[in-house]
């Protein structure tokens, strides 16, 4: 049962996506491991505050050649395509749900390596600009 | 982290590192901060939290009848733990303040000091640095449940609630004898407590409240009206003590009390680790926290006896050893060890081990690679009840039963003359692995320096609660850390 205040803080966390933000916390911390995991929260954060500013370089963990291998890796012929279902596997894997479902190529089940870029990058911005946008 | 639903998606040792940090304490400590402040930037917020180096401060309200010692016991809380000492006198006493003045002046007027003052006053100390670095200690604050309920509104919930209880004839007859410092605020005894140096004696005068016996009983009667109110709105970390001891008791019965940690919802794979003496039931023992918890049983024995059958390379490695009797050397049997433990079901369900570390660097070893128990037992049962259990046992060998000549003896005579003793339960093989087992364990107590010690010389069934009562609660915290 959820009483008012319960509903207010829910509402909270979801506005400021503080829940994303300790999942993508949590994800880097199960990567590095840091002997201080404090000291590497810290540093997290304000990584992601400077980026909040300049809107370039959201701490994440895949960068473009991240991207490009799991292309690669399901592309292994190198046809320069991969098709929707591929694409929609790729992106849950890379946990950027919020990517567009209906890519350029789509309708013809196509998806290059461009387009397949540029919407995992898009979305992976997405998923670490952990704040409230407003 | 639910590890049911999302199996191998973590890697194990991020477990125990997890643990070893107490990430989910800081995360839940942090979101805690973040919802009841609910700042417009949250991320300037917990960067804020983070730095301020306060890992899990205490949190504390000792409360109790009038004369019941909480200023004292308070007080000595705070000494050891160092943290703020705060009561309403102290938040009063504060003279820069203008809600201070504000809150003499309903004194003044002989009214009372409206709740939402008292929890201006009293949030506005508790932004200070000294309680946001050390924690703080409430004394006797909240009086009523509507000043609980208020303080909690607020965001302002201790961690600790203890409460001290004495017999109110007993509090009215150490009332009479009360004696206040007005220099520093201690409060002393003239029969029990009294002060040490002759200086302080001189200045020692009758608490403001008086010492007769009718005031005390008014107070009395207010105290109790609220009790009931007050417990009911702080169930979590209500402790009550008897207060009717010598000071140094009840002082230690609390610190006890403060060093207990509530259960977190932390997810918890147990390891644990059972070592005693042959024959102090660690099978037994072992067995039942395996099928009630549905952890892994690991017996070293039975793994090296498992690679011998399989005839693994590990086991081949292993068989000259075993065949002539000899111990199995450290580096095989880690290997062994870390093959079992490092598989799914021991990592996502906890396992239970015996029969091993044997010595401090086998235990040393399996913490290195990546194994490091969270729960060590020691089974502590006197050798003569051993070879009471142990040499005393025979066997039928037609059915394979096992009698025990005291506790389950042959039914029949004809049972009786056909049994014999299992050759390892001779009392010279039974001194010896006795012997092999005390060489060493003093070293593993020394490197297990958390390890529970259980009277294992009882019913198998009230062992196994000692075990279960230290197995679901999380581990005392040291409260004073050396420095």
């Amino acid at each position: 049962m959820a009483v008012p205040r319960q509903e207010e803080a829910q509402e909270y966390l979801e506005k400021q996506r503080l829940m994303e933000l300790f999942d993508n916390i949590t994800a880097q911390l199960v990567f590095h491991r840091p002997d201080n995991p404090k000291a590497f929260m810290i540093d997290y954060m304000e990584k992601l505050k400077e980026a909040r500013t300049t809107q370039l370089d959201f701490p994440c963990l895949f960068d473009e050649s991240n991207i490009e291998s799991v292309f690669g890796m399901l592309d292994p012929t190198k046809k320069g395509f991969i098709t929707l279902d591929q694409y929609k596997q790729a992106i849950e894997t890379l946990g950027c749900g919020s990517a567009d479902p209906e890519p350029a190529g789509a309708d013809i089940d196509r998806i290059t390596q461009e387009s397949f870029t540029r919407e995992v990058k898009v979305a992976l911005k997405k998923a670490s600009a952990t704040f409230d946008q407003a | 982290m639910d590890q049911t639903k999302k199996p191998l998606r973590i890697p194990p040792q991020f477990g125990t590192y997890a643990e070893k940090h107490g990430l989910f304490e800081l995360y839940k400590r942090l979101l805690e901060g973040v919802i009841i402040a609910k700042p417009q930037d949250p991320l300037e917020f917990l960067l804020e939290e983070l730095k301020k180096e306060n890992n899990d401060v205490p949190a504390i309200i000792i409360h109790g009848p009038p004369a019941s010692g909480k200023t004292t016991i308070a007080r000595m809380v705070c000494a050891k733990l160092r943290s703020a000492y705060i009561s309403q006198d102290t938040l009063l006493a504060d003279d820069v303040s203008s809600l201070a003045a504000r809150a003499k002046e309903h004194l003044k007027n002989n009214e009372v000091i409206p709740t939402s003052l008292w929890v201006e006053l009293l949030s506005t100390r508790l932004k200070l640095f000294d309680c946001i670095r050390k924690g703080w200690v409430l004394d006797g604050f909240p009086q009523t449940r509507e000043q609980a309920l208020a303080l909690q509104e607020v965001g302002i919930g201790p961690k600790h609630f203890v409460v001290l209880e004495a017999p109110d004839t007993v509090l009215i007859e150490r009332q009479m004898g009360k004696r206040v410092d007005p220099e520093t605020g201690d409060v002393y005894h003239t029969t029990f407590d009294y002060p040490a140096g002759s200086e302080i004696e001189r200045r020692l005068i009758e608490p403001a409240e008086g010492c007769g016996e009718e005031a005390t009983v008014t107070r009395l009667v207010v105290y109790h009206r609220h009790a009931h109110g007050l417990q009911s709105c702080n169930n979590k970390g209500y402790k009550a003590i008897n207060a009717d001891q010598p000071k140094a008791d009840v002082f230690s019965q609390v610190m006890t009390n403060l060093s207990s940690q509530k259960r977190s919802l932390a997810p918890h794979t147990p390891r644990i680790v059972l070592l005693g003496p042959t024959g102090s039931g660690k099978s037994v023992q072992a067995a039942l926290v395996a099928s009630k918890y549905n952890i892994v049983n690991v017996s070293s024995g039975q793994l090296v006896s498992e690679a011998i059958t399989n005839e693994s390379k590990i086991g081949e490695a292993i068989k000259p050893y075993v065949d002539r009797n000899m111990l199995v050397p450290d580096n095989l049997m880690i290997k062994i060890l870390d093959e079992r433990l490092a598989q799914l079901d021991c990592v996502t369900r906890g396992w239970v081990l015996r029969g091993f570390p044997r010595t401090r660097e086998q235990a040393e070893n399996l913490s290195k690679i990546g194994h490091e128990p969270n729960r060590v037992f020691f089974l502590d049962v006197p050798n003569d009840s051993v070879y009471e259990r142990l040499t005393l046992r025979s066997l039928d060998v037609v059915t394979g039963d096992q009698y025990h000549a005291l506790y389950n003896p042959p039914r029949t005579n004809r049972i009786k003359d056909r049994s014999v003793q299992h050759p390892k339960d001779a009392e010279e093989i039974v001194r010896n692995r006795l012997s092999q087992y005390y060489a060493y364990a003093e070293e593993i107590a020394d490197f297990y320096e958390d390890a529970h010690h259980i009277n294992a010389d009882q019913d198998p069934h009230t062992v196994f609660e000692c075990v279960e009562s230290m197995l679901v609660n999380p581990l005392p915290k040291r409260l004073v850390q050396q420095e």
